[in-house]
C-alpha cells in the first residue's frame, strides 16, 4: 500500500522534544527514516567511502534545519529531500552524471519470453546497478520504499507527472535489459 | 476486443493496479498472449524488486550521528514570538546605534569644538557629500535587504522619535541656542553615519553569511550559492565604479568649493551639481552594463 500523505501527531511531540533540548529524541528520528535515507545514498552515490559521511551529513543537517521544518510534508519525506540533494551536490562536485542515457534501451517490439525467478534476483540486482542514479532511486523508492508519486516528487524537487513518466521509463529499461541479459545468459 | 496492442504504459498500470484500467485494457490482456506475456514479466519484476534486499547502512548511523551533535539551545515554536533569525537582526541594529549613540555623547564637547571653528556653509558643504554617500550606500542596500533594512529603519525611527521626545524636555525660552546646536548634533551624527555604514557593511557580510549557512543546510546546489552569494567580477567592477563615482564627485566638488572662495551659497550649489553629476555617471554606468548583459 503506499505512504498516504497524513501527518502522524507522534512526529510534532518528536520534533518539539527535540527542539525542547532532548537530543536523545533525534535518534527515533534516525531509526525511522534510516532506511529510506540509506536506500537514497546507496542508489545515488556508488562509491562506498564517500556513503559514510553523507548519511551522516544528511542527519546534521536535519538536525540544524529543524527548527525550519513546517510539517508540510511528512518528516521522513523531509528527510528524504535533505538526502536526495546532499547526494545531488556530491554528484555535481564529482562533475558525475545523475540523468544519463535516460532514452536507450526503451521498448522493442519483440516477443518476450517469461522471466524466471531463480536468476531473476542476481540478475536484477546487477541491472539495477547499470541504470543512472536517478532511475535507480525512482525504482527503489517506489517498489521498495513504497512511496507515492506525491512524495517522490517532493523528495526529488520534480513535478509528479515528471515522476510517473521518468518512473515509467525506468521500469521499462530495466525489464528490457534484464530480459536482454537473461537471453544472453541463455545462450 | 481491440485489434492493436495496447501501450506498455498500460500494461505497467494494469499490473500496478489494474481497478483503475479501462474495460477495454482488461478485455485485451485476456484475449492476447504477447501482452499477457509482457504483463506477467512486469508482475514478476515488481514482485522481485519489493522482495529484493534492502541495502542498510555498515555503521551505527544513531550512535555515530548522536554522539557527533551538538548541545542545542531550546528554541520555541510558539506563533508570536520572535524568530531567532528576527532577535539577530533587532540585537544587532540596537547594538549598531546604540554603540553610535554612546561614541556621540562621549566625544560631544570635542566635536562641538572642532565643529564651532567651521562657518555653517563650510559645515554644509561637508555635509552635502556625506549625506549623498549615505543616501547611495543605504539605497543599495535596500533593494538587497529590503525586509531586513525596513526592521532596522523602524528600529532607527523608535530611537530618533525618543531622542526628539527626550529634546521637548528643554527650556523653550532657549530656542536659538538650542536650535544652533541641535545643527551641530545633526552634522556630527551624519559624520558618525559613516561609522554606522561601517556597522551596517558588517551586519550585511554577518546577513550573508548566514544565509549561505541556510542554504547549505537546505541542500542547496553550490552552483546556486554561488551564484546568489559570491560577488561575481561584474558585482566587484560595479562597486568600484560607484565609489569612484561618489569619491570622485565629492572631490570634484571640494576642489572647486576651494577655487571659487569666499565660501558662499554657490559653494553648495557647487557641491550638489557635483554629487548630482556623479549619480548621473553611475546611473549610465548601470543602464549600459544592464544592457550588456
Amino acid at each position: 500500500m503506499r505512504l498516504n500523505n497524513e501527518k502522524k501527531p507522534a512526529e510534532a511531540d518528536l520534533v518539539n522534544s527535540i527542539l525542547q533540548g532532548n537530543t536523545a529524541a533525534f535518534g527515533a528520528i534516525i531509526k525511522n527514516t534510516e532506511g529510506l535515507v540509506t536506500q537514497i545514498v546507496v542508489r545515488m552515490i556508488s562509491n562506498p567511502e564517500d556513503r559514510k559521511d553523507i548519511i551522516q551529513e544528511v542527519y546534521f543537517k536535519a538536525y540544524r534545519s529543524l527548527p525550519d521544518f513546517s510539517f508540510r510534508s511528512k518528516l521522513s519525506t523531509w528527510i528524504g529531500h535533505i538526502a536526495y540533494n546532499t547526494c545531488v551536490n556530491c554528484l555535481e562536485k564529482k562533475k558525475l552524471v545523475l540523468r544519463e542515457d535516460l532514452e536507450e534501451g526503451l521498448a522493442g517490439d519483440e516477443p518476450e519470453e517469461g522471466l524466471f525467478r531463480k536468476a531473476l534476483s542476481v540478475i536484477l540486482s546487477a541491472e539495477i546497478g547499470k541504470l543512472t542514479p536517478l532511475y535507480r532511486t525512482m525504482i527503489v523508492l517506489y517498489h521498495q520504499e513504497e512511496m507515492s508519486y506525491a512524495d517522490m516528487a517532493q523528495v526529488m524537487d520534480l513535478p509528479e507527472g515528471t515522476v510517473k513518466s521518468y518512473l515509467f521509463r525506468a521500469r521499462q529499461m530495466l525489464k528490457t535489459r534484464i530480459l536482454a541479459q537473461y537471453k544472453k545468459e541463455e545462450l | 476486443m481491440s485489434t492493436s496492442h495496447i501501450s506498455e504504459m498500460e500494461i505497467q498500470q494494469y499490473v500496478l493496479d489494474k481497478t483503475i484500467c479501462g474495460a477495454g485494457v482488461v478485455e485485451h490482456l485476456s484475449a492476447c498472449d504477447a501482452c499477457r506475456m509482457k504483463a506477467e514479466n512486469y508482475l514478476l519484476l515488481f514482485s522481485a524488486l519489493r522482495e529484493a534486499d534492502r541495502p542498510v547502512a555498515e555503521f551505527d548511523v544513531a550512535g555515530t550521528v548522536l554522539a557527533a551533535l551538538p548541545e542545542w539551545p531550546v528554541l520555541s515554536r510558539q506563533k508570536g514570538s520572535i524568530a531567532l533569525s528576527d532577535r539577530f537582526v533587532y540585537v544587532i541594529a540596537f547594538a549598531a546605534f546604540g554603540f553610535l549613540g554612546v561614541m556621540v555623547w562621549l566625544f560631544r564637547r570635542d566635536l562641538f569644538g572642532a565643529l564651532d571653528s567651521l562657518t555653517t556653509v563650510a559645515v554644509l558643504v561637508l555635509l552635502i557629500p556625506v549625506i549623498g554617500v549615505l543616501f547611495w550606500q543605504c539605497y543599495d542596500w535596500y533593494k538587497k535587504y529590503k525586509n531586513i533594512m525596513k526592521k532596522i529603519a523602524f528600529t532607527t525611527m523608535v530611537l530618533i522619535g525618543f531622542l526628539s521626545a527626550k529634546a521637548g524636555d528643554n527650556d523653550p525660552g532657549r530656542d536659538i541656542e538650542i536650535k544652533w546646536e541641535s545643527f551641530h548634533l545633526f552634522s556630527m551624527l551624519l559624520t558618525f553615519s559613516f561609522f554606522a555604514v561601517a556597522i551596517l557593511y558588517f551586519i550585511k557580510m554577518l546577513l550573508d553569511d548566514r544565509i549561505k549557512n541556510k542554504l547549505i543546510e537546505k541542500g542547496a546546489p553550490d552552483g546556486l550559492i554561488t551564484q546568489l552569494l559570491q560577488p561575481s567580477v561584474k558585482d566587484t567592477k560595479t562597486v568600484i565604479v560607484k565609489w569612484v563615482c561618489i569619491l570622485g564627485s565629492g572631490g570634484l566638488g571640494l576642489l572647486l568649493a576651494e577655487h571659487f572662495q569666499p565660501l558662499g551659497i554657490h559653494s553648495l550649489a557647487i557641491m550638489s551639481l557635483s554629487i548630482a553629476a556623479g549619480f548621473l555617471a553611475y546611473f549610465f554606468f548601470i543602464r549600459n552594463t544592464e544592457k550588456n548583459r
